[in-house]
Order: structure tokens, then sequence, then C-alpha cells
């Protein structure tokens, strides 16, 4: 058990006026009986008629409609929550995890990296995950910017660089295919920096999480904001909007332990 | 009947009159042609269509079930009856709209279902479309024409007027609304189909609405108006296919589609017809299971046929197909629109090797099916000679209060002799469908 | 009905312009067409500075050919002709199947036009058809502000054509009278600054040659459609 504080903020500024801006963020963590949401504050400007919805996936989405211009797109979201893992309870499972989605679909890259893993490779759910992770770290480095928000686990896995949302494409796209269910998380870990990515497996109506890029299970110091089946259905902060020119985007996210 | 066929030319005048176009690209072009219309009608006497309308009726109940199913429970695949992977690898399946009950609980309120009768004169089902099936506008206007030209024809034979689609329509519309206005949102003028939407928009009473015309704010859809005032729609008629309808869950990239609309739908404050995520169901390859659905769902037995189909994901099915590919139709599952579809008859002996090498590959990719010996129909030559033509029939079932089927149908036929499909993207042109009162 | 979007009320206000643009303008060539016969081969020139376009034209066939049929060319009457039909088609439903059609057998007819050897003589189902169609709509537009739209539109194009052709100031004066009656029945927001301008001229003035371009220009701001996506 643990008791967190979070902070998630965004700040973005437009070199012009921004005519028309929808969005939808996904940056409220799930309150559920395994990560209890003591306290939250949310703000967001400009706001006009801001409204919480849940998506397909379970994910609590916030959306709105900005037609006042604006140079200056601010969230800023700050509480209180309680972390067991031991609590989860067991989940039906949706076969959408069992299959290839957009970002994890299997191309040579991953086939020949499919083909190269031993003989009797797939064992329980979670003791495989864990010699994928260490198969991928022998072929796969951290390097920012070598990989953008569109490249898929094949394209990462070809480069042989990238950062958390590759390093979780490239072991959903691998575990799906060794028949062992993956999904996709989005949330914050321990310390200070940008949000953060990792992937969860499918044992016995539990899902267990698993931070690919650091070679770590999760513990209960991580913060779950989404998930879905790749980084397409766990976009943060999505969104469309009619002029803006040039855009200057800072993010902040912060876990402490207390 | 004479008296109606004779006036051909003219009524094909007035058709070009009235706009009633059909919109094809080519070589990047965008070009509208005239969809010819063949004077001599597909007649179907009344016992005969009381048979089809019943087996329809089945069968879209059937997929509606099916549907309600695949986006909550998935009771039919914990059971056995479909494979799941043929619903989780469907590109019609939409994860995104999991768990979603749309207003009534109506998620296919227009079928398209199209029909051919063999020669032996039974009618086999080739396919449903649940999506966004269009048609209907033809044989309307083109029934309005036919009764100007030749009223004795009418007065002699009891057909029914197929003109009240528009109705009928307005009746699925007025059922599923949520307190708001009717809309029929067209992508814009250069969608092949817009001539249809235009007229079911003017035939409906519906507001016609391109995509810039529409928000959503606090998850209510609103049409705005010129005087700035904002009016909340109920029922969302939307000729844009699913991937475009809302670029906050589907292609970002899409200028077509509405931001928010999903979570508008998902909240239960807007119908949105057909509901995303159909695509599901008139899948190629869930086809092979509807008359498995109908056992499930409605403990009954299918009254229409399926044309005898193959799935090469089965193991014996494929050994049939790969030996016997010369004599069946394959279809590859992801194609649409008449396209994806070949005759083993016409392949040469490499294009047979290179299909049984794909199919072995890739076994849920295709389906197979025997040739069927279509019924020919009469159709009026240029010389006005009588020419056998392979013909179609679109059927369109209306689900509202009721499940209703409407009494004609769109009769595709093809351009040549010797081709087998009717597409109307692929050529060719239609006739109106007579369903006899008497 | 009455329901209707910013984007729909500039349709029918460009699709009254445009109709009228091309029944005006027309009327006008039939005109110098008549006087080109045996007076002056090359009073076109006349035609193409008063509308107030290039004269790219080298001699009297090309120019009755191109500016009649050219549909590339912005100034031609099909070119015209199709903007309205462009406005026309998105608005089945306000203006009714069969209103549209008289702009579709507009269209049709003078694209057949094109290749008779007596092009003039066959304008004339042109003409028939754009009667046809104002009268349609009469009957059946069914929404009183669309068809206010619809003949604002066709007002402004009128004076904006009688203004550059100096047609006579009472039927300047006239139709201007129309399009101020119309202006308050439309019920939508116009310029008030423009409209104040040209009634202190038109109303008050008995010539507008020194203040053509005014005209021209404050006509072409009043109606000022803010389209907001």
């Amino acid at each position: 058990m643990a008791e967190l504080e979070f902070t998630y903020k965004m700040d973005i500024s437009f070199s012009s006026d921004v005519l028309k801006h929808c969005y939808s963020l996904r940056c409220i963590p799930f309150d559920n009986e395994f990560q209890k949401i003591k306290e939250i504050t949310v703000d967001i400007s400009p706001s006009n008629n801001r409204t919480y919805t849940e998506d397909g996936f379970g994910n609590n989405v916030l959306t709105d409609r900005i037609t006042v211009p604006h140079r200056h797109f601010g969230v800023n979201v700050h509480g209180f929550a309680e972390t067991d893992l031991s609590k989860r309870q067991p989940e039906k499972l949706n076969g959408i995890y069992k299959y290839p989605s957009e970002y994890t679909k299997v191309g040579d890259a991953i086939t020949e990296f499919l083909n190269a893993l031993p003989q009797d490779f797939v064992t329980t759910p979670v003791d495989t995950a864990q010699r994928i992770i260490k198969e991928i770290h022998k072929v796969f480095k951290y390097k920012s910017g070598a990989t953008s928000i569109k490249t898929t686990a094949d394209e990462a896995l070809k480069l042989g660089c990238g950062v958390c949302q590759d390093y979780s494409h490239i072991f959903i796209a691998v575990s799906r295919a060794l028949g062992i269910p993956a999904r996709y998380v989005a949330g914050i870990q321990k310390g200070i920096g940008e949000t953060h990515a990792w992937a969860e497996v499918y044992d016995n109506g539990i899902w267990i999480g698993i931070d690919v890029t650091n070679n770590r299970m999760i513990d209960d110091t991580y913060l779950q904001l989404s998930h879905g089946r790749d980084f397409a259905d766990c976009g943060i902060n999505r969104g469309m909007l009619i002029g803006g020119g040039l855009q200057n985007q800072s993010i902040l996210a912060e876990i402490k332990v207390l | 009947m004479y008296g109606l066929i004779e006036h051909k030319e003219v009524i094909n005048e007035l058709l070009a009159r009235y706009g009633v176009k059909f919109g094809i690209y080519k070589n990047n072009r965008f070009n509208e042609r005239l969809f010819p219309f063949d004077t001599i009608p597909r007649i179907i006497p009344k016992n005969e269509f009381a048979f089809l309308e019943k087996g329809l009726i089945q069968r879209v109940e059937a997929l509606n079930c099916f549907l309600r199913d695949i986006y909550s429970n998935k009771f039919i695949i914990r059971d056995g009856i479909i494979p799941e992977e043929f619903v989780y690898t469907s590109v019609g399946f939409l994860p995104a709209c999991e768990g979603i009950r749309p207003p009534k609980d109506i998620f296919n309120h227009i079928s398209g279902i199209d029909l051919v009768q063999g020669k032996d004169m039974k009618w086999y089902v080739l396919e449903d479309n649940l999506r966004i099936p269009s048609g209907a506008s033809y044989p309307m206007i083109a029934r309005e024409l036919c009764r100007r030209a030749s009223p004795d024809t009418f007065q002699n034979n009891s057909v029914f007027d197929n003109r009240s689609y528009g109705n009928l329509l307005k009746e699925v519309f007025d059922y599923v609304n949520t307190d708001g206005i009717n809309v029929i949102l067209t992508p814009g003028r250069y969608n092949s189909a817009f001539f249809e939407h235009s007229y079911l928009a003017e035939k409906t009473g519906a507001v016609f609405a391109m995509p810039q015309d529409l928000f959503v704010e606090g998850n209510y859809l609103y049409y705005s108006e010129y005087s700035g005032e904002k009016k909340k729609v109920g029922t969302l008629y939307r000729r844009i296919s699913d991937e475009y309808i809302d670029p906050m869950t589907f292609y970002p990239d899409s200028l077509l589609g509405v931001p928010h609309l999903i979570d508008a739908y998902r909240a239960g404050n807007v119908a949105v017809v057909n509901a995303p995520g159909n695509g599901v169901a008139d899948d190629k390859g869930i086809y092979y299971f509807v008359p498995k659905m109908i056992e499930y769902y409605l403990h009954e037995d299918p009254i229409l046929s399926n044309a005898q189909t193959y799935l090469p994901y089965y193991e014996n099915d494929r050994k049939y197909v790969l030996e016997n590919l010369e004599n069946l139709v394959i279809k590859d599952v992801s194609e649409s629109g008449g396209y994806g579809v070949a005759f083993g008859n016409t392949m040469s002996a490499s294009d047979l090797e290179r299909f049984r090498e794909l199919i072995k590959k890739e076994p849920r990719r295709f389906i197979a099916q025997e040739v069927i010996d279509f019924q020919d129909l009469k159709v009026l030559s240029d010389d006005n000679k009588q020419v056998d033509r392979k013909a179609d029939l679109r059927a369109f079932v209306l689900y509202g209060e009721e499940i209703k089927v409407w009494r004609s149908g769109l009769t595709r036929f093809s351009q040549s002799a010797d081709s087998l499909v009717v597409n109307s993207s692929q050529g060719g042109g239609f006739k109106d469908t007579w369903v006899l009162s008497r | 009905m009455g329901i209707i979007s910013i984007k729909s009320t500039d349709n029918l206000f460009w699709l009254g312009r445009y109709i009228e643009r091309v029944y005006t303008t027309l009327k006008i060539f039939t005109e110098y067409y008549d006087r080109m016969i045996d007076k002056d081969e090359k009073y076109y020139q006349d035609f193409c500075s008063k509308l107030g376009i290039a004269n790219k034209y080298s001699y009297k066939q090309e120019f009755i050919r191109n500016f009649l049929f050219d549909e590339n060319d912005p100034n031609s009457v099909m070119h015209n002709l199709l903007a309205a039909y462009d406005n026309a088609v998105i608005m089945r439903n306000e203006l009714s199947s069969e209103t549209m059609s008289y702009v579709q057998m507009a269209v049709d007819a003078l694209e057949k036009d094109k290749y008779s050897n007596a092009p003039i003589l066959k304008l004339q189902q042109v003409f028939d058809y754009i009667f046809a169609f104002w009268g349609s709509a009469d009957d059946y537009v069914e929404s009183e502000t669309s068809r206010n739209i619809l003949k604002f539109g066709r007002s402004v194009e009128r004076l904006d054509l009688y203004t550059r052709f100096s047609y006579p100031p009472e039927l300047v004066k006239k139709e201007f009278s129309i399009l101020l009656n119309r202006l308050y029945k439309v019920g939508i927001e116009c310029n008030v600054d423009a409209t104040d301008r040209l009634i202190s001229i038109i109303l008050e003035k008995d010539s507008f040659e020194e203040d053509k371009n005014i005209i021209l220009n404050e006509l072409s701001r009043l109606f000022t459609t803010t389209v907001v996506y």
C-alpha cells in the first residue's frame, strides 16, 4: 500500500490565436478498488462546458469545445491517491487484447524477433513477460527523439531504439503473438518528469503491470491514467484545433510517495 | 405495360432533369454520370414477396441481436457459435463502441440486403449492408416518373406504391429520436450518393447538414442556425462512414466528422443512424454465420438461404476451396463495392495458383462461394430489343417501432451480358421493383 | 422547416446572385451582339470594360464563344451558371427537387448549345429555364426566409450590373427599393454601414456616375456571412 501525491501539468502556448478547439483529455486517474482517489483538483483554462465522460475502454475522459480565441491552453491536475495492487479484482477479458492493433501489428521486424526466440519460450504469463522484456532489452535501447507518436512497434524495433511508448508497443505485439493477452497503460511513475507508459498482461483474470522500459514489475508507486489496445486509445491530450500557428508545449508529471 | 416501356427515353431524360446521378472517381477526377434506368420492371408476386418479407425481418432482427450482443456480453463468442477472431480482427468491429446502448436498442435502422434469384427461382442472400446502404432514392423517383408516363399501367396492375419510403424513414427517425430535430449529414456533394442524401432530406423533411453545421457541447449534438441559435439534434442520419465521423475517436485527421459525436452518442443523447460499429455484422466473413445467428438468438430456422459459402478458416472448407477454386467465387473480406471479387472460372492457371497460396497464407481473409446461376431479367437495349442481363435486388428493411420491409427495392443489372457483377460503381443500370398487392 | 445554417444562407444568397448574373449578362450580351452585327466589330471591348473583366479576346467570334461557353474562363456565362449549380445542388431540400431541376436544365441547355450552329438563337432556352426557376422558387421553396435570401441575392447582383452598365437611375432606384424591402424582411445580419451609404447615394442623388465604385464596393459588403467553424 502507498499514499501518493500526484501532479499532471500541461501548458501549450500558441504563436497565433486558436479559433476553435476541441479536446479529449485522459489525465484523470482511475478511481477503483486498487487506486483510490482521495482528493483531486482539475484546473483547465480556457474552459467552456467541461464534460466528464468515459470511453469504450473504461477510461475517464474530460472533453470540451472552446470557441473563444486563445493563445494558451493549460491543464493542471493535482491530488492524492491510495494505491494497493493486492486488492486488484479479477476482470473478464475483452478479446481485443489478444489481437494486433494499429500500433502493434506484426511486421517483418517483430516476426524476426519471434522467430529468434528459443523453443518452449512460453510458460506462465508473468514469467514469459519477464523473459520477453529481457529479449527486448538485448536489441532495443532507450533513446528519446528517435521515434515519434506515430511510430509502430515494428518500425521502432527496426530502428533499435525509442522511448517507453515503443518499449511497451513492442512488448505488447510480441506478447499477443505468443498468445498472452496484453494491453497498454498510460500513467505516471515515481519522481518528476514526463508521463510514462507500460504494459499489462492478463493472468488468470488479473491484469499484471510490467514496466517494460525499466524492466520491473509495476508496484504501488505507479499511478494509472488510462489503458487500451495501444497508444492510440490512451492519448492524454487528443485535440483538434483551428488556428494556433506554432505550438510550444511543456509537460510535468510527478508522483511523490508520502 | 407497353405504354410504360416505350417511354424509356423520356423517363431517362426526366431523371437527368432531376439530377439523378451517381458520382464516381476515375483517375482522381470526380465525375457524375447518369444512372441508366430500364423501364421493364422487376415484378415480384404478392406471395413471393410475403415470403421474402418474413425472411428479411427475421434476418434483420437477428443481426440487430448480434450487434447488441457483440458490443456488450459477447455470448455468441462464449458459446462457440462464432470464432472470436472473426469478430476481433474484423475491420468493422470498433472497440471504441464497446458498451454503448443506442436509443431503443436499435443498431441497424436501415439494412440493405442484397439478394439474387437463382434459375431454380429460389432467393439467396448475397450480402448484408448495415452501414450506410444506398440506393432507395432511385426507384422512388423512377416510380414517380413511370406513373406520369403511363398511368394506365399502374391502374391495371396492383403495385404497392413505393414512394412512401421517405415516410417510413421518417417514422424510424422519430421513433429513435432523443428529443431533438432530425438531421441528415452528408460529407458533401462530391460523394457518390450525394443525390440520394439531398433527395432523402427533401422527402423526410429532415435538416440537411454538412459537417461544419454540427457540433457537440456538453455531450449533446447541436445544429448551428444562421441566427446563432443552436438546435438540439435527436436523430442523426449520417451518410459518412464510421472511421470519419468523429476525429476525437477515429481518424484524427478527418475533417468530415463532428468532434465528440461518439461521446454524445455514448451518453444516449443522440440516435446515430445506423449505429457506428455495424461493420462487424456485414463483414463478408461474418456473413457465413448469419443463419447460425438466427438459430442462436431467435431459436428459429432461417427462412432465407445464404449462397453456399466456405470459410477457408475451417480446415475442411479450406481443402474443398483449394481443390475446387476454378468453380468458386472468391471474395476478399476487407473489400466492398464489387471490388475484391474474383471468379475462379475466369482465372488463368497462374492466377489460380496465386490465389491458392494467398488462401493458405491468410485463410481468414477470404470466403469462397458456389456460383449461383442467376435468373436473367429482360432489359431494353439501345436498339429497343429485349436482352438478358444478370440482376440483383437490394431490399431495404427499416427497423423502428416495428421492422418493416419496403415494398420495392433497387434492382441493378449488369452492363454486359457476361458480367456477373451488378454493383453500380461497376457500370450497369437499375430497374424499378414492383411488389404486387394482389 | 425554417432551420438553416449560416453556410446555407450563403449558398442561397450566391445562388440568387449567380442566376441573376447569368440572366442579366446574357440579356446585355444579346444587345451587344446585335450591335456587333452591322456596326462595330470590336464593340465587345466596351462590354468587357464595363463588366470589369480583362479583354483577352482577340476577335468577335472568340469573344462570343468563350464568353458564353468556356467553363474555365471565370467570367463566362457557363462558369457562372455552373457556380449557380454548385450552390443549388447542396440546397435541394430547401429548394425542392422541382426548383432544382430548372438549374440543372439550364446547365444542360447551355452545354448542348455549345455545339449548336446558332448558339444565340438557342439561348432562349436558358432564359426560359431561369424564368421557370424563379416561378418554381415562389411556389416550392417553403421557407420565406430562404426565398427572401435568394431574391436578396438577385437584387444585389442586379444592382451591381445595372450600375456597371450605367442603367437609367430610375431603374436603379426601383431595384434598390425592392432590395431594401427585402432586406427588412430577410431578418439576417446585414452591414448597416453599407446600407446607409447606399441609401445616401442611390435614394438621394440623381446620377451615380461618380459614385459607381462606391456603390459596387458597398454592395459587395452588404451581405456579411461570417462562417465560424
